[in-house]
Parts: C-alpha cells; structure tokens; sequence
C-alpha cells in the first residue's frame, strides 16, 4: 500500500491544527506527515470486531497471580 | 590476570564477602574507568564521584565491622536518568528537565540503597527513553564500547554502554518495547525485563504505564539475579505491582536445565536478520541441549502484529504524558523525540482502546502456544549494532518489526544473553522468554548457558 495516498499534507496541517499540535516549521510539517502516513499501516492493522466481552485489563493466572493493567 | 573492572559484579561480592577486596577499591576501579574513557562514550549525565567515595569509606568500615547491610554492600551501580534520586539531577536526558531534582528516590534506588549498594552515577538515555539518539540534546548520544562509531541501542543506553565499559557493575534500565534487551544484545550484556509487576516503576519517569518494565543490565545471569534478589517485593505504591513471594534466585540458577522443554521460534526471524544472529542461535539450541533441555520448534503469531499494537499503545500514552508540554514549548524537546511522540496525538480513543484489546488477544494467545514448554529461545536483535549515521531515521519502529515487542505485550519476563559475535567482533544477543512470574527459571537457563559457553566471555578494549 502506498501510504502517502492517505492524506495530503495540507489536510493534515489541518488536521493537526484540530488536535491542538504546534508544529514549528515547513520541514517538521513534512516529517511529521511522512510519520503520519506510516502510523496508517500500523493502525490499519487492528483487527475489526474484536469480541465485545475482551475487556482490555490483562490479567495473568500464572501460580494464581493476578495482574491489572 | 582479569582486570578488576573486567570482573562480574558476583565475583565482586564474593571477593567482598572473603575480604580479599573492599568497597573503596571498587569504587575507585570504576570512577577510574569513567575518568579514562567518559569523554568518548558518553554513557553518563551525572557522576557522584564525591558521594560514592564517601559511602564507599563508610561500606569499608562497616564491612570491617561485620556489619554487611545485603548482598550489595559496597557495590557501585549506575540508574538510567529516568530512575528518580533525591537530591540528584535527573534529567530524563531531556533539556525539558535539564535542572530537575526529585526529592524522593524511585522504589528501585531504595531497595538498592537499603542493601548498601553504592549510586555512581545517572546514565544517558534516549530522550524520556525514546527519541534518540540525537545529537540536539543538552548532552550527547552515548556510544558503543565495543566501537564508538555504533550505537549502544536504546533507550537504556548509557547503562549498556556503562556496564560493558566497567564503569559500574549494575546499571538500572526500563524496558517499553525492548529497551534493557536492544542495549544488553548489543553491548555483550545480560538483561532482564522482569514479568509485568514483578518490580515497582514508581519514581521512574513514564513511557507507557501499561508497557513499562523496569530491568538490570548486567556482565552476567548471575548478577541479574543478584540484582533481582534486592530490588524484588510488593509495592503498594505502583498499581501493577503483584504482592507475591520473592523466590530464592540465587538458589534457583544453580539447579540444572535438564529436562526444560525448549521451543525455538523461528518464523519471527528466519530470513531476516544477519546471519551471526542466525548462527548464534543455532549454536545456542545445540548448548541448550547439551545441557539436558528438549528443544522443540515452535510458531508463533506473526512478529508484525505485536509490533503494531505495542507502538500503538506506546505512542497513545507517551502523548498523553507529553501533550501539555508539547503544546507550548515543543522546541524543548530534541527533533526525533518532537516528531515520533506526537503521533499519539493521531490516534483516537476507539483505536487505542482496540489496540489494549488486541493486546489481550496476542497475550493470550502467546501464553497459550506457549503451555507445553518452560522457555521460547528466540532472535533479539536484526543484527549488530548499527552505525551511528545508519541510525539518525525520524522514525525508526516503522521499519523492521521489533523483535522484543512480544514480551512487552504479554508481559511474559525476557531475558538477552550474549549468544557470540558478528564477523565486526561487535557482540549478538539471543532472547530467552519464560513463563509468567516464572522469572528465576530464565534466569536458572541463562545462567547455565553462559556457565556451559565460557568461550563467549570477552570485553571490549578500550
């Protein structure tokens, strides 16, 4: 996939003005959109319908030792 | 002859505890390592010179007394700059807290402490244990002393680099997604990431608070055990901590391995990485069993998976940590740092709580492919070390999944041993992955390996 199809750079100015990012520079804009596009790849990874009772707090019963996260 | 600096810290010990050496000598031998070859290695922010000498005084005495406080009496140790020391600049090897002082010591430094163990110094680290190396910060990356022209991995740096230099014999480090074991394979080290809760991150600076480990580095198994044997017990105080039994570690490595089922995951690696990290696998499973282990193959989910879901979850949290900061000054951070923690800001509510939620999914599944055998042997790093110029990428986790990242995600302990040497002569660690709280049975593997594989004990000249 090629990731630089997500988003253009000047959408994701925007979209980084939304989330309140102060980027200080033309070049740190283009580096953090290049970043931007790859973080695609990995959350594109997540799996969808991910059973609803998976409750996110991972809890070992190794030697019955209970974990919370 | 083996030069002092040259020795394990459980050598030192025993040599303390015959009286054939004092803390004083210790002291010096490393504050001597610091003052020959600091200015080219870079592995510390702060040296206590003045503070470790005086305690090394008193150790002596109370030695000569017979008064040993622990196991590390009169042991010099360094912490990552992210352990907090009361009265001591910690920096986080970030301009952001350049003139930071805690009041308080971390968990780790007052277990150390209590058992008479001697601080050195404050080690350099990536910043806030993930942008780095960068050479834009208050105090330069430090270096391989193995080669200075590479890096000792990160983010616990400066302790990899520290303890292979002899310039303390323990140093403390945090493990996120492979930060004790990226610096321990590549300096020729031992190092531990306990399971998740075995030891307090309290007054330890955050990356993740749900992935964060902290971990010694080490000449040796043997002395992560020492090691472990001081700085493991409950701690109210950090949320994750387990409140159950410290086994006896330094019984435990004795026993041998005979018997241990072995499974050797290859499909995270094969065709991947350098062949001396292949080799030194192999030579690995011949020793293992040599010793009595079974070995059996072993497939488990793909690398690329736990890779993802642990940076997700990484750079949520490590933005939220940042994100008050990074609004109004973000130019006080260093560049990598600046560009890769601000991802998190592009990840919503929905997809990080997916990813905690796939996360359980991966450990369960890893811990379930993982019920017949006692240990998974596996890859820890791509290769050697690499070069200082090879490493200045703004993002460097979107490249080659990290082979480290599984441990961190189920929270199973995982330890890096040296496992032989690329044709550079720089030093390849092999991983070792254990059961849940079964921490003392790794530590029993990678000790008897390394007492079985004394052809791989060599430091680097400086």
């Amino acid at each position: 996939m090629d990731s630089d199809a997500r988003m253009d750079i000047e959408t994701f100015a925007s979209l980084a003005d939304l989330r309140g990012l102060t980027i200080e520079n033309e070049d740190m804009r283009r580096r953090l959109h290049d970043g931007y596009c790859l973080l695609q790849l990995l959350l594109d990874q997540i799996p969808e319908n991910i059973d609803a009772a998976t409750d996110p707090a991972l809890i070992f019963l190794a030697n019955e030792t209970k974990i919370n996260r | 002859m083996t030069l002092l600096h040259n020795i394990s810290m459980a050598e030192a010990v025993r040599m303390l505890l015959v009286g054939s050496i004092k803390p004083t000598e210790l002291v010096e031998t490393c504050l001597a390592q610091i003052e020959a070859h600091d200015s080219k290695l870079n592995a510390y922010i702060t040296v206590c010179a003045d503070e470790a000498r005086e305690a090394a005084v008193k150790a002596d005495q109370d030695i000569e007394q017979g008064l040993p406080r622990g196991l590390l009496h009169g042991i010099p140790v360094a912490l990552k700059d992210i352990y907090d020391t009361a009265g001591i600049l910690t920096t986080c090897h970030s301009k952001l807290f350049k003139t930071r002082v805690p009041d308080n010591d971390c968990d780790a430094w007052e277990r150390m402490a209590a058992d008479g163990a001697i601080l050195l110094g404050k080690t350099g680290t990536h910043e806030f244990a993930t942008g780095g190396p960068s050479f834009d910060l208050p105090w330069p990356p430090p270096r391989n002393p193995w080669n200075t022209e590479h890096i000792p991995a990160g983010s616990s740096s400066g302790s990899g680099a520290a303890v292979a230099a002899g310039m303390a014999y323990l140093a403390m480090g945090s493990d996120t997604g492979g930060s004790i074991r990226g610096p321990a394979g590549v300096n020729g080290l031992s190092g531990l990431k306990p399971s998740y809760g075995r030891l307090s991150r309290r007054g330890i600076f955050p990356l993740s608070w749900t992935q964060d480990h902290a971990g010694p580095l080490a000449r040796t198994t043997e002395d992560c055990a020492l090691a472990m044997q001081v700085l493991s017990g409950y701690d109210p105080k950090d949320p994750a901590s387990v409140n159950t039994p410290v086994p006896d570690y330094m019984n435990i490595i004795k026993q041998p391995i005979k018997g241990m089922r072995i499974g050797w995951c290859k499909n995270w690696y094969e065709g991947e990485v350098d062949s001396s990290v292949e080799n030194s696998l192999s030579d690995a499973a011949a020793t293992l069993k040599d010793l009595g282990a079974e070995i059996v193959s072993l497939e488990l989910p793909p690398l690329a998976e736990f890779h993802a879901c642990g940076r997700i979850i990484i750079l949520s949290e490590s933005f939220a940590i940042h994100r008050q900061w990074l609004a109004k000054e973000p130019e006080v951070y260093g560049e990598f740092f600046r560009l890769r923690t601000r991802l998190g800001a592009f990840i919503s509510a929905d997809q990080y709580v997916d990813a905690l939620r796939w996360r359980r999914l991966l450990a369960t599944s890893m811990i379930k492919e993982m019920s017949e055998i006692d240990a998974l042997l596996t890859a820890n790093q791509n290769g050697p070390a690499e070069t200082f110029k090879d490493s200045q990428q703004d993002y460097h986790f979107f490249g080659k999944p990290s082979l480290t990242m599984p441990a961190n995600i189920s929270g199973q302990p995982a330890l890096t041993i040296r496992g032989g040497f690329a044709e550079s002569g720089l030093p390849v660690g092999i991983q070792l992955i254990g059961q849940p709280f079964a921490d003392a049975d790794l530590l029993r593997l990678g000790h008897q390996f390394e007492q079985a594989r004394p052809d791989l004990n060599a430091w680097p000249i400086l």
